[in-house]
């Protein structure tokens, strides 16, 4: 919710309080559990009132970084971006309207996506609409096969 | 007592002292009858403000946080209201100069990054103002000016934006609101391949809001 009480007290206490009332240690598993979800409906479950949707994003960040596991957590994000622009997969036809959608989601990825990988991220959505994926694919996670073959783990 | 003391800065005029070492042999004087010593700083023999306090005021005037004026003024008004205390209905007039009573409710300036007046809370473009002339092309003038488009912000939520929401990740934190909006924004118009219609650009900002959790409340960016 948008009323401004997720930034106030301990937030990052709160969050992660929040996550092990669910049975989580932690918020990469609590996320991952629902690989589709967006950051900001990953917040609503987590707190309808007092969580954000980038406090979420941070600690999946900080989470990610720890473990050494940026590059899935990046592709986990173009999932979740893909499934809210695009909720019957990827268009048959790049008309207008479509191509808006598939724009803004690949922006809205881009800014997510950390220094580090910016560059790559750049060229997956080069390659996406030079040479489009299957008619309604939509990656349920980020083990997805085509997504793997975009941004494959690099990190040791 | 912290909080009231700074809420309760309504003073611009300072005492000129400095806040000496508590570690002092002797009690500095400061003013009419405020004195230093070890607990803190004295009236008598009653506490206007303790040790603790005056520790905590050097540390943040030392970060550039608040002015010394800015605490002078608060142990003035605490040592005021200590004489109130006290029973001292009517101030003896070289008390009342000497805490200096001031003409108009003026906040104290807070030096800070922000640059915040005390009581008055940074009020923040959600459009970043770097880049006026690029909303400007797409359609934000006039009523839809992105001077229009602030919002006021509690301190806690401005560094949330810009610092990185204290998850300490440097370089890897690509979440500074002007950063990420811009980055949208340009991303996306270059992958649509022709600019952006105002709306879609309200859209994505206010997708961008509802992910930080600020309230679409906005305020014009200049003046009241």
């Amino acid at each position: 919710m948008t009323d401004g009480r997720s930034w106030e007290g301990h937030w990052r206490v709160r969050l992660y309080e929040r996550v092990r009332e669910r049975g989580y240690d932690s918020l990469t598993a609590f996320a991952e559990a629902r690989p589709t979800a967006s950051l900001v409906a990953l917040a609503e479950e987590l707190g309808p009132d007092d969580i954000a949707g980038v406090q979420v994003f941070g600690g999946l960040l900080a989470e990610a970084e720890r473990r050494k596991q940026l590059t899935r957590l990046v592709r986990s994000l173009l999932v979740r971006e893909l499934a809210e622009a695009l909720p019957n997969g990827w268009p048959a036809v790049l008309d207008d309207a479509h191509r808006l959608k598939v724009a803004v989601a690949l922006g809205t990825w881009f800014s997510y996506t950390p220094e580090t990988h910016k560059q790559r991220v750049d060229e997956v959505g080069d390659l996406l609409l030079a040479t489009p994926p299957p008619p309604g694919w939509l990656p349920r996670g980020p083990d997805d096969e085509l997504l793997l073959t975009l941004l494959p783990d690099e990190e040791a | 007592m912290l909080k009231e003391s700074l809420e309760a800065l309504t003073t611009l005029s300072a005492l000129k002292f400095t806040l000496p070492a508590l570690r002092a042999a002797t009690p500095a004087v400061l003013g009419v009858n405020l004195m230093v010593g070890p607990n803190g700083v004295m009236m008598g023999t009653r506490l206007v403000v303790s040790a603790e306090w005056v520790e905590m005021m050097r540390q943040l005037v030392r970060a550039g946080v608040l002015s010394l004026p800015a605490v002078s003024a608060a142990v003035r008004i605490q040592a005021g209201q200590v004489m109130m205390a006290q029973g001292h209905d009517d101030l003896p007039r070289g008390v009342r100069d000497a805490l200096g009573d001031a003409p108009e409710v003026r906040a104290m300036r807070v030096t800070g990054k922000t640059g915040a007046g005390m009581a008055e809370p940074p009020r923040h473009h959600v459009m970043p103002k770097e880049h006026r002339a690029w909303f400007e092309k797409r359609g934000f003038t006039g009523k839809m000016s992105i001077e229009r488009f602030c919002v006021t912000l509690q301190q806690a939520t401005h560094q949330a934006i810009h610092g990185g929401g204290n998850w300490k990740l440097g370089r890897q934190w690509p979440g500074e609101w002007n950063q990420m909006l811009m980055d949208a924004l340009l991303k996306a118009e270059s992958r649509a391949g022709q600019m952006l219609t105002r709306n879609t650009i309200l859209e994505i900002v206010a997708k961008r809001m509802r992910f930080y959790d600020i309230p679409m409340n906005f305020v014009r960016c200049r003046g009241k």
